[in-house]
């Protein structure tokens, strides 16, 4: 096996274009995301109690009802009209909002409805740290955006005391990341429809200063973006490593170690460690320049280190695992198109359903669910849990979801692996 | 002792290999002749263990190897048509790679690696990349690595395809040797009639997936005894002239050359002046003419009405 494996680091690592995909490109696009899209991410793990006001002025049913006027006039089929009707009907982003800041925040923030004038005044007092104004037609312009495609731009407002910087700047964090869950419904509905949409946008005033996105930290982007580029380029290390072995068909290698006798699981072994060893590698140093650079995953405590350690073992074992099904696949059937189809398509897909490039949780719940089960899902949520010091049950479960992951990639590609003859 | 038995290979409604018997004795070299497509390389495909035949066997030493491919697998080193080597490692990588596969260690891989390097001439160029070698040393270390092993048979697929005179004369040479003076037993598949002439004791030719004759080169000629050959030499070429050459009932067969015809002719029948007369008619002017006796590839023409090469 060591003997394969040498060889199969050799000839990987010789190959310039390879090295480019494993290393420069999810480095390259980790840096555009996570500065382009910073604030996706609410970073910060520290446990926090605020008192917040909620100042809703927006009418939701008055909302849906203008926007069902709206529909009905437009130029669109009737097919397209009724489904986005459906979704109106059922999609309340203010009730979410709402919904998410009492109950799935209740331990955090304990949330007061009020009109503004009187918000204003008891954070004058200091009785409470912020409010949140979900404004007038809200419901109306989020709809409008999402299923319309119409460029109508809704504010969700902040407005802290001046003693509530640190938490206050949390629950920011917290709403923009809710907002931008927005966004991916919209993704969504472009995926499967035609519309395209822009989140509502959000504002912080702090004693009537408005604060641009721009100004907050990126690191928290960065983390998220870090991860998700170094699970997702992992993939193609596997593909790679299977085209090598689509080579080795072809130019008759495989012809030579098929004579020689050795056994499959030598061949197979070595492939995979190989791409094990590179994954742990390519995660290393993708983890390590975002650290260095952009001062992502710190204050790095010990126990952050093992736990993504740990974690990123798994993780490369699994797509070691892929790599050996692939390869298997490759053998067998003489053929590119495996891994063609795998880091063309199913790396997309896994990419986008695991969250590598925007953030599962605006996703509907069965999706959501989907995404939870690849294996750059599982390998995210793991890492993210760590990060957000959530201790070491939570990321046992995805270890060992990903641990089920491997052993049924390792077992298929033992049993799939051609035995003694190939061809016809 | 290698042997195939009525063997035969289907590649769904296609034949590619059909009824083949081949005898490969100790110590004897082989040639397998034939033109694009005959099925050369699937025929010993299924001798090298590597695909399942549809039909036949194939024995070692009177023992099948279909069911038991490990009865052979160790004592047989095989050139693949292709450059079956790893293109981003070094020769010595390659060798040293290939050496290990084959369970060879320690000092006595290094001596394998260095004489097999050495054999093939490519000693000091040892370190560098494969990818930076002319396709004649690749060709070569493409032989080096099927004898590290030190097997009792060779099977050698088409090893001096596109190749310069010079290598491809250095691998002639090497395998001689290694077949006269080491006694390795050689089978030499080609589609160049003078290098299995100068290399094998016997020569089996293949057309259509079909073994069409076999025996050592005296006896294939002598299939064409009965026959000389006549190559015109002209100044241009003149269809009209082809064609009544063609109607001519004394002339066996006409094929174009490159600078003139061949004409197969009973022997101790060449009607010379009718030669000529027909050339003064069709306006035809001949520049030489040689008389000869039938080589190899005037048999193999014989037998399956093609050239080995367009
Ligand atoms: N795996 C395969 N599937 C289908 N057909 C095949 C396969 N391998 C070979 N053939 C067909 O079988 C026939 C014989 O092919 P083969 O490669 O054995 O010829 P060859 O004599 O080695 O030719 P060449 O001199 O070009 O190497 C060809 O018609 C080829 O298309
Ligand atoms: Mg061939």
């Amino acid at each position: 096996m060591w003997n394969f494996f040498v060889k199969d680091v050799k000839v990987l690592w010789r190959d310039r274009t390879e090295l480019m995909v494993m290393f420069l490109m999810p480095f390259v696009l980790m840096t555009i995301l996570g500065f382009a899209l910073q604030g996706v991410m609410g970073g910060s793990s520290e446990s926090f109690e605020m008192e917040v006001a909620l100042v809703v002025q927006d009418e939701e049913e008055e909302g849906k009802e203008k926007l069902e006027i709206d529909l009905s006039e437009s130029q669109l089929p009737e097919q397209a009209r009724s489904a986005l009707l459906e979704v109106s009907n059922n999609f309340s982003p203010a009730s979410i909002l709402d919904e998410l800041l009492t109950e799935d925040l209740q331990d955090q923030l304990s949330v007061t409805q009020m009109r503004e004038e009187e918000a204003k005044t008891a954070i004058d007092q200091q009785e409470i740290d912020a409010m949140l104004i979900i404004p007038d037609d809200f419901t109306y312009d989020t709809l409008k955006n999402m299923l319309l495609g119409e460029e109508v731009s809704s504010t969700l407002k902040i407005v802290k005391g001046p003693h509530a910087n640190f938490s206050a700047s949390i629950f920011h964090t917290i709403i923009e990341q809710f907002s931008e869950s927005f966004n991916l419904e919209a993704a969504i509905t472009k995926a499967t429809g035609t519309q395209v949409a822009s989140s509502p946008s959000v504002e912080m005033e702090v004693n009537g200063e408005t604060l641009s996105v721009t100004e907050r930290d990126p690191v928290s982007s960065m983390e998220y973006y870090t991860i998700g580029m170094a699970a997702m380029f992992a993939f193609f290390t596997a593909s790679t490593i299977a085209s090598k072995a689509f080579t080795e068909t072809q130019q008759q290698v495989f012809s030579r170690i098929l004579i020689s006798g050795k056994r499959p699981s030598a061949y197979l072994s070595g492939k995979a460690l190989a791409v094990f060893l590179t994954v742990l590698l390519q995660l290393g140093v993708l983890f390590s320049l975002s650290s260095i650079i952009f001062g992502s995953f710190r204050p790095l405590s010990i126990e952050d280190m093992i736990g993504m350690t740990t974690i990123s073992i798994f993780y490369a074992l699994a797509i070691a695992g892929i790599g050996a099904l692939l390869t298997t696949l490759t053998v067998k059937y003489q053929s590119n198109t495996i891994a063609g189809v795998f880091s063309g398509a199913i790396v997309s897909i896994f990419a986008l359903l695991g969250g590598s490039f925007i953030p599962t949780a605006g996703f509907p719940e069965a999706v959501q669910k989907l995404g939870d089960w690849t294996p750059n899902g599982m390998a995210m949520n793991a890492y993210m849990q760590s990060m957000q010091g959530l201790g070491a049950d939570y990321i046992i479960t995805n270890i060992w979801k990903l641990s089920g992951f491997i052993l049924i990639m390792v077992l298929l590609s033992l049993v799939l692996y051609p035995r003694k003859k190939v061809g016809a | 002792m290698l042997e195939t038995i009525g063997l035969k290979k289907t590649f769904k409604r296609h034949v590619a290999v059909d009824d083949a018997n081949l005898l490969l004795k100790k110590g004897e070299s082989i040639g397998l002749l034939g033109p694009n497509g005959a099925g050369k390389s699937t025929l010993i495909s299924m001798i090298e263990t590597l695909i399942k035949p549809t039909e036949g066997d194939v024995t070692w030493n009177e023992k099948s190897i279909i069911k038991q491919p490990d009865l052979l697998r160790p004592v047989l080193g095989v050139v693949p048509q292709e450059i079956a080597l790893y293109k981003e490692l070094s020769a010595y990588e390659n060798v040293k790679f290939f050496g290990k596969i084959y369970k060879l260690t320690g000092k006595e891989l290094e001596e394998r690696a260095e004489a097999v390097l050495k054999l093939v001439g490519l000693s000091d160029r040892q370190k560098d990349l494969v990818k930076t070698f002319s396709g004649g040393m690749q060709r070569r270390l493409n032989i080096a690595v099927a004898l590290l092993h030190e097997p009792e048979v060779i099977i050698m697929d088409e090893p001096t395809v596109g190749i310069d005179p010079q290598s491809r004369n250095y691998i002639l040479e090497m395998v001689r040797d290694l077949n006269r003076e080491q006694g390795l037993t050689v089978l030499y598949t080609s589609h160049y009639m003078e290098e299995v002439e100068r290399l094998c004791d016997r020569i089996y030719i293949m057309d259509n997936g079909k073994v069409i004759a076999n025996g050592t080169k005296e006896e294939l000629i002598a299939i064409l005894s009965e026959e000389e050959s006549i190559e015109l030499v002209l100044e241009k070429p003149i269809s009209t002239f082809k064609e009544a050459l063609e109607m001519e009932p004394s002339i066996l067969r006409v094929t174009q050359e490159s600078n003139g015809l061949k004409l197969i002719v009973p022997k101790n029948n060449r009607k010379l002046t009718r030669i000529f007369q027909l050339a003064e008619q069709h306006d035809a002017s001949i520049t030489n003419v040689n008389i000869q006796i039938p080589s190899l590839e005037d048999v193999f023409l014989h037998l399956t009405g093609k050239k080995l090469r367009d």
